[in-house]
């Protein structure tokens, strides 16, 4: 947790306001709206929702192996404003410690991700490219050290952590629980938090397996509020995985192209 | 199986309802009231506690339409949402911050955070709770709504039957609008198709300059002749060599007749062509129009030589792939194109000459 964080979660706790100590020091005292009725002390985030929100990072963190199936929508901004929503499905299989697959199939189109211990292997179907990258033993070491390098991660990759709560938690300023709540049938605990740069609720299987039933991002900091949303389904955590699935299946004649972080300059 | 549906929703909400009901009471009374908005807004259909009057969208957000694009994140033509900032992940989601950032810098107004929302809009939780006193009826008036318009399933099935015939009518007009454009997109493929196998066969390595994939998009191929020029052609003289142009297409006088010609650098043109693209190096603007680049002048367009370091999410019409010391590369018009993968997706960077 940051100092920063740290400091605006106290002072969550002390008055039930979340001010960022630079933002504090901008406003003049004398400025300064009346303070919050006093009440008593709520935690930042609700006991009830960290609680959840850790059981299903424990249950799937300590997972040596599963698969799920995830249907998502994402939105698309047009230079103009508008916002358009496109539909993907994403297969994940992994294999603690060290192999992980994803496989991505999107209306504007489809990744496949391999990772077998060794190295990462990115391939895009729609061209005969790909790239690899040295990688670290393990996925954790992999997903924290290697990926950001390289730019980029597979979707739902806080998932795919020893301690998906954890990475989930980090930034969160508010949390709160909503209840049980339907997603596909299905009734799940629904958990929604705020954090500077993004807005998320994520609905939890209220057992016994304690899987994410649905996650949807709001992305704050763009104009258009962007969303990204996945429901979650199959997932299996006795899965017979067949090991070459984790070996990258390229075509005949595919060629290695470098991974580079370039902005892309065309709009 | 209508009315079983209903009284399945009636049953649906009695339970939401009574989730609600239980929710409140577990995180207590000053929560629940913010909570109650929030659910009676879903039963009266006016999202009460939650938007509380556009309240989660303050005017510095909604204001920023000027700010937006600027960094293209979520112009996603060339990365399939596949993974590229943050996308997909709240862990990594932190990548945005540079982006907000310079949004808050240009949005000072922008409340920064849940708290200083909630510090400088107080009546938004009271508004929530106040809508459920204010509408206690708002779940009866729905049942009420049923019993005073037995009408409304009647008319309901009549709208199905007219859907019904609309849609098999625009399913048939759409079908033969489909069938006359992939007619015409065939024709249109056959000759572009064409008119590059004749600027192969006239023209082949003999290309030192740029040219652009717009002399085929107007149907007008490189090297093709023409005994008069377009009536709208323009004349043009760059490095003391007269050219004509009109609408993307550069023409020079070739034996008594105008040839089609690649644009020439250093011409400058009152109109861009018409198929552009804006490509961002951080100082004017510049236009990649089918593979050849344009730069905006004070007095108009002028051609440019490919530059380097411009990244495109797709290679022009015709580029041709050249392999050199082991590394994929692309040419077209005298630029050279490098596949990366960047940001979890194809890219191609214009570079250096190779070797």
């Amino acid at each position: 947790m940051r100092v920063s964080q740290r400091i605006g979660f106290t002072a969550a706790i002390a008055g039930l306001i979340l001010v960022r100590p630079a933002a504090a020091e901008n406003v003049p005292a004398a400025a300064s709206p009346p303070p919050a009725p006093a009440t008593a002390a709520a935690p930042a985030v609700a006991e009830q929702a960290d609680r959840l929100l850790r059981q299903m990072g424990a249950y799937i963190g300590s997972a040596e192996q599963f698969t799920f199936h995830a249907d998502i929508t994402f939105d698309h901004v047009l230079p103009s404003g508008q916002k358009l929503e496109f539909a993907a499905a994403e297969d994940v299989a992994l294999d603690r410690p060290g192999r992980l697959y994803v496989e991505w199939s999107g209306d504007l189109g489809n990744r496949q991700f391999w990772y077998d211990g060794k190295s990462v292997t990115l391939f895009d179907p729609a061209t005969p490219f790909y790239a690899s990258e040295a990688a670290p033993p393990d996925i954790d070491a992999m997903l924290e050290k290697l990926l950001p390098q390289l730019n980029f991660a597979p979707p739902l990759a806080d998932f795919l952590y020893r301690d998906p709560y954890r990475a989930v938690r980090a930034n969160v300023q508010y949390g709160f629980y909503l209840g049980l709540n339907d997603v596909n049938g299905k009734s799940c605990h629904t958990l929604a938090f705020v954090e500077k740069d993004v807005d998320w609720q994520i609905w939890i299987d209220p057992g016994p397996q304690m899987t994410p039933c649905k996650l949807v991002i709001t992305y704050k900091t763009h104009p258009a509020q962007p969303q990204f949303s996945a429901v979650f389904t199959d997932w299996d955590f006795a899965p017979r995985i067949a090991t070459p699935v984790f070996t990258p299946d390229l075509p005949p004649g595919a060629q290695k192209i470098p991974f580079r972080t370039v902005a892309s300059t065309r709009k | 199986m209508g009315r079983f549906f209903t009284d399945r929703k009636k049953l649906a909400v009695a339970l939401l309802a009574g989730a609600a009901i239980v929710a409140c009471l577990a995180i207590g009374v000053e929560r629940a009231a913010a909570f109650r908005g929030g659910f009676g807004g879903f039963r009266g259909g006016g999202f009460g506690g939650f938007r509380g009057g556009g309240s989660f969208h303050p005017g510095g957000f909604a204001g920023g339409g000027s700010h937006f694009g600027d960094g293209g994140s979520f112009d996603r033509s060339g990365d399939a949402g596949f993974g590229h900032d943050g996308f997909g992940s709240v862990h990594n989601a932190s990548d945005f911050s540079d982006r907000a950032d310079s949004f808050q810098q240009s949005h000072p107004a922008a409340p920064r955070s849940a708290g200083e929302f909630q510090q400088a809009h107080p009546e938004a939780r009271q508004n929530a709770s106040q809508f459920e006193q204010t509408h206690p009826g708002a779940q009866r008036n729905a049942s009420q709504f049923q019993q005073a318009h037995p009408d409304a399933r009647q008319n309901a099935s009549q709208f199905q039957q007219n859907r019904t015939n609309e849609a098999n009518t625009l399913q048939q007009n759409r079908s033969n609008e489909a069938n006359t454009l992939q007619q015409n997109r065939y024709n249109d493929a056959s000759n572009l198709q064409v008119n590059r196998t004749n600027n192969w066969n006239n023209f082949n390595g003999n290309w030192g300059g740029y040219y652009s994939g717009l002399g085929l998009g107007a149907g007008i191929a490189i090297g093709a002749t023409l005994a008069v020029l377009p009536a709208a052609a323009i004349a043009l003289s760059v490095s003391g060599t007269p050219y004509w142009y009109e609408n993307g297409v550069y023409y020079a006088s070739q034996s008594g007749q105008y040839a089609v010609v690649p644009p020439p650098q250093g011409a400058v043109v009152p109109a861009p062509p018409p198929y552009c693209q804006t490509v961002d190096l951080g100082e004017g603007r510049t236009y990649d129009c089918g593979g050849a680049f344009y730069s905006s002048v004070p007095n108009g367009y002028e051609v440019i030589p490919p530059p380097i370091g411009v990244a495109v999410p797709d290679l022009p019409n015709g580029a041709v792939d050249r392999t050199v010391s082991g590394v994929t590369y692309f040419t077209y018009g005298g630029a050279w194109y490098q596949p990366l993968y960047s940001g979890g997706g194809v890219t191609y960077q214009i570079v250096a000459k190779p070797g």
